[in-house]
């Protein structure tokens, strides 16, 4: 059910906010051994219970009784928020993250915090300090990451849709793999504040839905420009004029009704080096399938070129890793967070705080950040990798005067097995070549469903547009949405 | 061989804006520890910091007074290191693209140059009471700006004079309050030695966060002549951080080049890059009160005041203001310096009160030296009339009147007055008939004593004299 459904049968009065959450609260229960969840909120009754007395009094707004799920690194006041990281356990921020905060305001109902790669880092979920969340296509496999929980828990309706994180694909790659639609906003668009940093220059807080109509209601419900964080709508795009709410009723009216007239004036732009012998041939074939659906509804679809791609993993590991570095040290266990028991002294407080209440990947990525930073190193690590990002911008302003968006597979291949996850993590990161272009870019990107493996597992199709064109790219993929039927997950976890 | 010594020093001061640097909590201090925090000051985990713009005008405005160009685009970057007093583990400070850069001042007739000036935020503060550390993060996020000098000083007397005219300058603009007691104002020197007259410096060492004047000299020197010491005994300085100790005067080496920090600088990615508009400098600039050095080279050539009373005057800027607004009203410079670092320098001692304008109309002050000036009321006059100004805030006229000040025209009163003296006072006229001239003036005081300011002096004399002379 979309939430548009959920929200006319709530103002009907043919369901009540408490009747939907705990419908919601039983699927939990019965569908725990996904493990999406890292906590269920107990509070969510009283949370549906406020927000009925709201739609009793008939005030309601776009979430107000819609139950939603929460990842693990965004703050909330009455949660606990761990970024599944030992380091945090029990951690309670004393602050709702912005995102959070506007959610509430409409009295949506949180129904708890959704498992991840510990502080985000990672494209399984499989770093997570507390628990491996399953992809509900196969229970052996693998929900994708970092917002694994967040993708696993939507795509078995065990939320109406959820908020996650893509850094450098940690939203996109999970919903591909998770068979939902998951979009990384504008960086810019969404506020950053109570968002745990991992890599502030490339985070960036999205929705994760059953389709794109949701991702947009969810999206609108949580973007515009915020006080604190300078870095939210900095630049003076489209969006910077336009209100939140305006961007909703342009995808829900305009542009989404007009679709099939607008699509000769849309230019798609398929990239060739995403659909080349690393790509497993059935996630090609489904993206070009899609690439097909476009040409026939009458869209102009051509294929381009993207060199520089082949340097964007690296770039973007330096980056990532330099600014988490810098935004992990704040862990030293004096304030908050995991403190070993009797340190002598504070540097040895320091050091075994932080061995103990890091996870490998963790402390893998603090290592290479702090290592491309160095003096002497930083010119040749950092500062290169940021002009790489800079000519991968310019490629794609060049790119965007002609094309209206891009489309590629938002993962080279479909969910793998645990037991498949490389051991070789720079064989693992290779496998985010779809999606960190976008990222390093600050462009709007999402993962729509295109298609199935022969093992029944979803591909993702990627569509990235110019900056601010968030409401075109979801009203492109909300086109090929409405005639292609989202795969439904079996769910058997048990 | 002779040695001089090269100082280079950095001063840290914190800026007087309403709220820290990147939060909107109080910029206090000695509030009760751990009041003035928030989720961005104390670095937990999501918060992010939003840059405030009085802090800037205000490091632009202190920028301006010492003279540097002042950078069109500037940013910040993240120097990372652990210490308990710095909650996100780095400090946002300006590597890369500093706020200001250049500039200098004059002292002792050389020139200082400045490198540049950036603004960071404070740490907070470690208290060490009872066995255990105390955190008190009310500092934390404090504005701070940096300023860092080229390697200019050559004693620790001019390191002394180059932090107090910068210090005067930033207290002139409301930059900082100056207060070094309370760590407002804290400095950093880099020192080294080299043969006298070289162009190549020697290994220098820094000490750290001295503060205050006194130790500013005492640190140097002795800093200085352990350097020379080790290097006339054929030693090495090594490049290192060491640590003044108050308590014995002496510097300890707290770490040398080897165990250095690398802060691993990069620029913040949580903080734009600031574009700062001409009309935004413009109207700065429109806003500044002119720098006491300034002032100061002005009130000696143009005025033509001593330097010795430029300085009395420039020593707090209310006073400076009000003989500058004395000057523009008419004032006779010299004469309005006389009596401010005279009569109202005094009054406003006696009044204890530190910071307020000096509440006298500017109109009745020109007045009141005027009268003085033409000879209508006396030098002593002219102290009554300003004391009753500034205490009973009345005006001049009404003063004069009261205190009836205006000079008598009345030779009578004079003789009479001169007569008494004379008869109550055989002894000092025998002495005098005896050669003694110095008496003169003290039985000239006695009269003016017993007319009481309402004669000039130089009436009285002739009076006197010629009654003595009969």
């Amino acid at each position: 059910m979309s939430i548009i459904e959920q929200r006319q049968l709530l103002d009907r009065r043919e369901i009540s906010a408490i009747e939907l959450t705990r419908s919601y609260l039983e699927r939990i229960e019965e569908h725990s051994g996904l493990e999406a969840f890292l906590h269920v909120n107990n509070a969510c009754e009283a949370a549906a219970a406020k927000a009925q007395a709201r739609i009793d009094s008939g005030e309601s707004l776009a979430f107000t009784g819609i139950p939603v799920g929460l990842k693990d690194n965004l703050c909330t006041f009455d949660m606990p928020t761990t970024c599944a990281s030992k380091m945090l356990k029990g951690y309670i921020p004393p602050y709702d993250a912005t995102v959070v905060a506007k959610l509430r305001s409409q009295d949506a109902v949180f129904l708890g915090k959704l498992n991840m790669d510990e502080f985000a880092m990672g494209a399984t979920t499989t770093t997570s300090y507390y628990k491996k969340t399953r992809n509900p296509f196969d229970p052996n496999r693998v929900p994708g990451g970092s917002s694994g929980g967040s993708a696993a828990a939507v795509s078995a309706g065990l939320c109406s849709a959820a908020l996650g994180s893509d850094t450098g694909g940690s939203i996109r790659q999970p919903a591909s793999f998770c068979g939902i639609t998951g979009m990384r906003p504008t960086y810019g668009m969404v506020s950053r504040y109570g968002c745990v940093a991992f890599a502030s220059s490339l985070d960036q807080v999205g929705p994760l839905g059953l389709s794109a109509k949701d991702c947009a209601q969810l999206l609108a419900a949580v973007a515009g420009a915020d006080g604190h964080d300078q870095t939210s709508q900095h630049s003076t795009g489209l969006f910077a004029e336009r209100s939140s709410a305006g961007m909703a009723d342009d995808f829900m009216n305009s542009r989404y009704e007009q679709f099939p007239e607008k699509a000769p004036e849309i230019h798609l732009g398929v990239v060739k080096e995403l659909l080349g012998e690393s790509v497993e041939p059935e996630t090609r074939q489904a993206v070009l399938n899609a690439a097909e659906w476009y040409r026939n509804a009458g869209c102009q679809v051509s294929e381009i070129s993207i060199p520089i791609l082949e340097h964007a993993v690296p770039a973007y590991y330096l980056i990532s890793s330099a600014e988490a570095s810098a935004n992990l040290s704040r862990f030293d266990g004096v304030r908050y967070g995991h403190r070993i028991n009797k340190p002598s002294s504070y540097e040895d407080l320091v050091e075994k705080s932080r061995a103990e209440g890091f996870g490998w990947e963790v402390k893998r990525r603090i290592l290479l950040g702090s290592y491309a930073l160095c003096s002497g190193y930083y010119d040749d690590y950092y500062i290169k990798a940021t002009r790489l990002a800079n000519a991968l911008r310019s490629e794609y302003s060049r790119l965007f005067e002609t094309y209206d968006a891009i489309l590629s597979p938002a993962s080279p291949m479909a969910a793998f097995a645990f037991d498949a996850v490389p051991e070789d993590p720079a064989q693992l990161y290779l496998a985010d070549i779809c999606t960190v272009g976008a990222a390093l870019a600050g462009l709007p990107s999402l993962s729509t469903p295109c298609g199935l493996t022969s093992d029944g597992l979803p591909i993702g199709l990627m569509m990235t547009g110019s900056r601010w064109s968030d409401s075109k790219i979801l009203c492109l993929a909300d086109a090929f949405e409405r005639s292609f039927k989202r795969p439904a997950p079996k769910i058997n976890a048990s | 061989m002779k040695y001089e010594a090269v100082i280079g020093l950095e001063i840290h001061a914190e800026l007087e804006t309403a709220t820290k640097a990147f939060c909107s909590c109080l910029n206090a201090f000695g509030d009760e520890r751990n009041t003035n925090v928030c989720p961005v000051c104390l670095g937990l985990p999501g918060a992010l910091p939003v840059l405030n713009r009085k802090a800037v005008e205000l490091a632009i405005s202190a920028g301006m007074m010492l003279g540097c160009s002042i950078s069109r685009s500037t940013r910040w970057d993240r120097k990372n290191y652990f210490y308990p007093d710095l909650t996100k583990a780095y400090q946002i400070s300006q590597l890369y693209a500093p706020l200001c850069l250049g500039g200098g001042l004059e002292i002792n007739s050389r020139f200082i140059r400045l490198n540049r000036i950036h603004l960071e935020e404070d740490a907070g503060k470690l208290i060490h009471e009872k066995g255990v550390t105390i955190m008190d993060y009310n500092r934390a996020g404090v504005p701070l700006i940096e300023i860092v000098t080229e390697p200019d000083l050559r004693s620790p007397d001019d390191a002394v004079e180059f932090v107090e005219k910068v210090r005067q300058t930033l207290v002139y603009g409301g930059i900082c309050d100056g207060k070094m007691e309370q760590g407002s104002l804290r400095v950093d020197a880099n020192i080294s030695v080299m043969p006298e007259g070289s162009k190549i410096y020697g290994t220098r060492s820094e000490i750290k966060n001295i503060n205050s004047f006194r130790f500013i000299k005492k640190a140097l020197a002795h800093e200085i002549e352990r350097q020379m010491d080790l290097v006339s005994e054929g030693g090495r300085v090594v490049q290192e951080t060491r640590r003044y100790d108050e308590n014995s005067g002496e510097t300890f080496s707290m770490r040398t080049k080897e165990d250095a920090h690398d802060y691993r600088y990069f620029p913040d990615p949580d903080i734009p890059s600031l574009l700062i508009l001409e009309e935004e400098i413009g109207r700065i600039r429109a806003g500044l009160t002119e720098a006491p050095a300034s002032r100061f080279s002005r009130y000696t050539s143009a005025l033509g005041l001593s330097p010795r009373d430029a300085s009395a005057i420039l020593s707090r800027r209310r006073t400076a203001d009000f003989f500058d607004a004395a000057v523009s009203a008419g004032a006779n410079p010299k004469n309005a310096a006389n009596s401010i670092k005279g009569e109202i320098q005094r009054l406003l001692n006696e009044s204890g009160d530190e910071t307020q304008p000096i509440s006298m109309p500017i109109q009745d002050f020109v007045k009141a030296l005027a009268l003085a000036q033409e000879n209508k009321i006396t030098q002593e006059g002219l102290k009554i009339a300003l004391s009753a100004m500034y205490s009973e805030k009345i005006g001049i006229g009404e003063v004069a009147k009261k205190y009836s000040l205006y000079v008598s025209e009345d030779n009578a009163a004079i003789k009479e007055a001169v007569e008494s003296v004379i008869a109550s006072d055989p002894a000092s006229v025998a002495k005098y008939k005896n050669g003694n001239e110095k008496v003169l003036s003290f039985l000239l005081g006695q009269c003016m004593k017993k007319l009481r300011g309402k004669a000039l002096p130089q009436t009285i004399g002739e009076e006197l004299k010629k009654a003595l002379e009969r």
